[in-house]
């Protein structure tokens, strides 16, 4: 199993304002699995991949992250999960703004176990794959969305992680960026042999992955059983 | 997250923020180059006076006068006025002092006369008696005991006196300086009965004997030429044939141990006597020093406050502009401990580079500072070739301090950064 949850509840807010964002989430994904997680804006979708990375902790349940109980592991532990063996894409892409397309996609080098140099030669090569091979120093800045998001996913994948998690990758996109960016994601990650979950409200996709689950009111369900 | 990666990231967060890497920069280099400023003049003043006068002065040794009024650095009172033998035997009675050494004058008028870089000269001068044991073990002039016929009497010579003449006489006669060692060995004749002031009445006693500088001392008194009580116990018998006693100018008393020197004192001024210690001068320069390294330690410690407050100033500032940049690290694999790393190996690089840039400067400085002060102050005798402590420790220490000042001013924005909440300083991009 590449990623589990169980049981998985989560809230935000302190006291009397406390809501409950995830109400007894379960599902799993199985290696080299596509999987799209579609819902409403609002429902708990960034919260699932955040939890998921280990940058949340659930209130209650069990979280399984290739292996490691994300939700008790010590923070050392997360972060050389993430490090290493996880790929994050953002709806925002998250790029330093004044670095190269290059300089972005080797970013997460600098947080593993070897010099990020190293790194350099398959970052290029990611970005080439990517259709940035034009852009080499051109800051992030000033490349157009889609682009972007391809450096981000090129950054997600540098590390040839086990399993990738995108938060609304299409989300501040144009219907034709979108589409190339979503199948640029789902052919890398297939080609890389991982397993990708896309947080997204973005029905397009859905004709792409491997399997749907449905977030809802803070619940999972499936496409067919939405309101489970 | 390994070493070579920190550094990157440290610096990479560098280049982003030049401008504001200048403030806390200067004022690190302000405090190493300060600070070592302040150390090569406290200690170049200990080690000029403490060091020089005081630890070549015994403090269990005190000099005993007749009583004069002491004005801190000036003493009124005559000179002139001189004890009885029987004083010496009250203070061998005092309970604590171990030897008590007389410094016997000459009450005839002495004068010298002899050859000082090729001039001849003359002055009136005191003449004063000691037996060998009046000098401390280790400070013993050789030679100084009864010479064989025809050989000169040997001869000791205050060290003050050289001072004197260095720092006055010489200059406004431009005349050059003096050196302990090159006095060594040389000889002058000591005329007895007559000097200047008071020429020999028609008939009067007088001679001269030829003497030799085998010593110069701290201890002996400056105005005059001191020889082995012997000599002096002879001349006086001789020039008075035995109807004047012996005059003593001071009387040295040995005290047995350095915790009994306060009580024999006041048993001593019991008496009517003035007991002074040879090194009290010395004393109060290391007491002007002791002030001097308090207020050295307090305005370091200020300037090394104000760096660290820039330093913690700037690098609090970053942190709070940079959240989002945090949030991404330790979204993409970065631990607490990783960021914490970053900002104190800043820290590190805004010390390091600070005392770099403060104390190439500052040595320059001294350099230049010392040059001139040698050219400036008087060529003491005991002055070392260089006042001011110019040393490679001292930069060490003034960039180790500036460098723990910048790091432990580090920590605070480096924990802060360290609990930057990676998924609420994302969201805060995407609103």
């Amino acid at each position: 199993m590449i990623l589990s949850f169980s049981h998985v509840t989560f809230s935000v807010g302190h006291a009397s304002r406390r809501r409950r964002v995830l109400h007894d989430v379960s599902f799993s994904l199985s290696r080299g699995e596509i999987v799209a997680l579609v819902g409403p804006s609002g429902e708990g979708k960034t919260t699932v991949i955040n939890l998921a990375t280990g940058l949340l902790t659930p209130d209650e349940g069990i979280i399984d992250t290739l292996g490691v109980e994300v939700s008790s592991a010590p923070d050392m532990n997360v972060s050389r999960l993430r490090a290493q063996r996880i790929g994050v894409v953002f709806q925002s892409f998250h790029l330093l703004p004044r670095e190269s397309a290059l300089e972005n996609v080797l970013l997460p080098a600098y947080f593993g176990a070897r010099p990020a140099y190293d790194m350099r030669e398959r970052a290029a090569t990611l970005r080439e794959r990517a259709g940035l091979e034009g852009w080499r120093d051109v800051a992030a800045i000033e490349l157009s969305e889609g682009q972007r998001q391809r450096v981000a996913i090129a950054r997600a994948l540098l590390q040839g992680p086990e399993l990738v998690l995108a938060d609304e990758p299409t989300g501040n996109l144009d219907d034709v960026a979108a589409l190339k960016v979503l199948r640029l994601l789902i052919d890398e990650v297939r080609r890389e042999n991982g397993t990708l979950l896309i947080a997204t409200h973005d029905q397009r996709c859905l004709g792409l992955v491997d399997k749907t689950l449905v977030l809802r009111q803070g619940r999972i369900g499936t496409p067919d059983t939405p309101e489970a | 997250m390994i070493f070579q990666n920190v550094w990157a990231l440290a610096r990479k967060s560098f280049s982003f923020t030049r401008t504001a890497t200048i403030s806390p920069l200067l004022s690190v280099a302000m405090a190493s180059g300060a600070s070592l400023l302040l150390l090569s003049l406290v200690i170049g003043v200990r080690r000029v006076g403490v060091g020089g006068l005081l630890s070549t002065l015994p403090i269990t040794r005190l000099v005993v006068g007749p009583k004069q009024v002491d004005l801190l650095f000036l003493r009124l009172g005559s000179s002139t006025v001189s004890m009885e033998s029987s004083a010496i035997d009250s203070l061998r009675n005092i309970d604590g002092v171990a030897a008590v050494w007389p410094e016997m004058v000459l009450t005839m008028p002495t004068s010298l006369t002899g050859n000082l870089i090729g001039t001849p000269f003359s002055t009136d001068c005191a003449t004063y008696g000691v037996p060998l044991e009046f000098f401390p073990p280790e400070q013993r002039p050789s030679g100084f005991s009864r010479a064989k016929t025809g050989e000169p009497i040997p001869a000791v010579l205050s060290l003050q006196l050289i001072d004197l003449y260095n720092s006055g006489f010489a200059g406004a006669q431009n005349l050059p300086g003096l050196s302990p060692k090159a006095l060594l060995g040389r000889h002058f004749n000591l005329f007895l009965g007559t000097s200047s002031f008071f020429p020999s009445p028609p008939g009067g006693k007088t001679k001269w004997v030829r003497c030799k500088i085998v010593g110069l001392s701290d201890l002996v008194s400056v105005t005059g030429v001191t020889v082995p009580e012997t000599y002096a116990k002879e001349w006086h018998e001789w020039y008075y044939d035995g109807a004047e006693s012996p005059k003593f100018s001071s009387l040295h008393v040995v005290v047995e141990s350095s915790e009994q020197v306060a009580t024999v004192r006041k048993e001593i001024e019991a008496l009517g006597l003035q007991a002074r210690s040879p090194g009290e001068m010395a004393e109060k320069v290391a007491l002007v020093s002791r002030y001097l390294s308090f207020a050295t330690a307090v305005l370091m410690g200020l300037l090394l406050l104000l760096a660290g407050m820039g330093t913690a100033n700037t690098l609090g500032l970053e942190v709070t502009f940079q959240a989002q940049r945090i949030g991404l690290y330790r979204a993409l694999g970065a631990s607490r401990k990783d960021v914490t790393r970053i900002y104190l190996l800043r820290a590190v690089w805004i010390g390091v580079s600070g005392a770099i840039a403060g104390l190439i400067p500052a040595a320059v400085l001294l350099l230049i500072a010392d040059s001139l002060l040698v050219r400036v102050l008087p060529a003491l005798a005991r002055l070392p070739s260089s006042p001011l402590a110019i040393s490679p420790f001292l930069m060490l220490i003034s960039c180790v301090l500036a460098i723990t000042a910048s790091v432990v001013a580090g920590l605070g924005p480096a924990v802060k950064a360290s609990r930057v909440d990676p998924v609420v300083a994302l969201r805060r991009q995407e609103t």
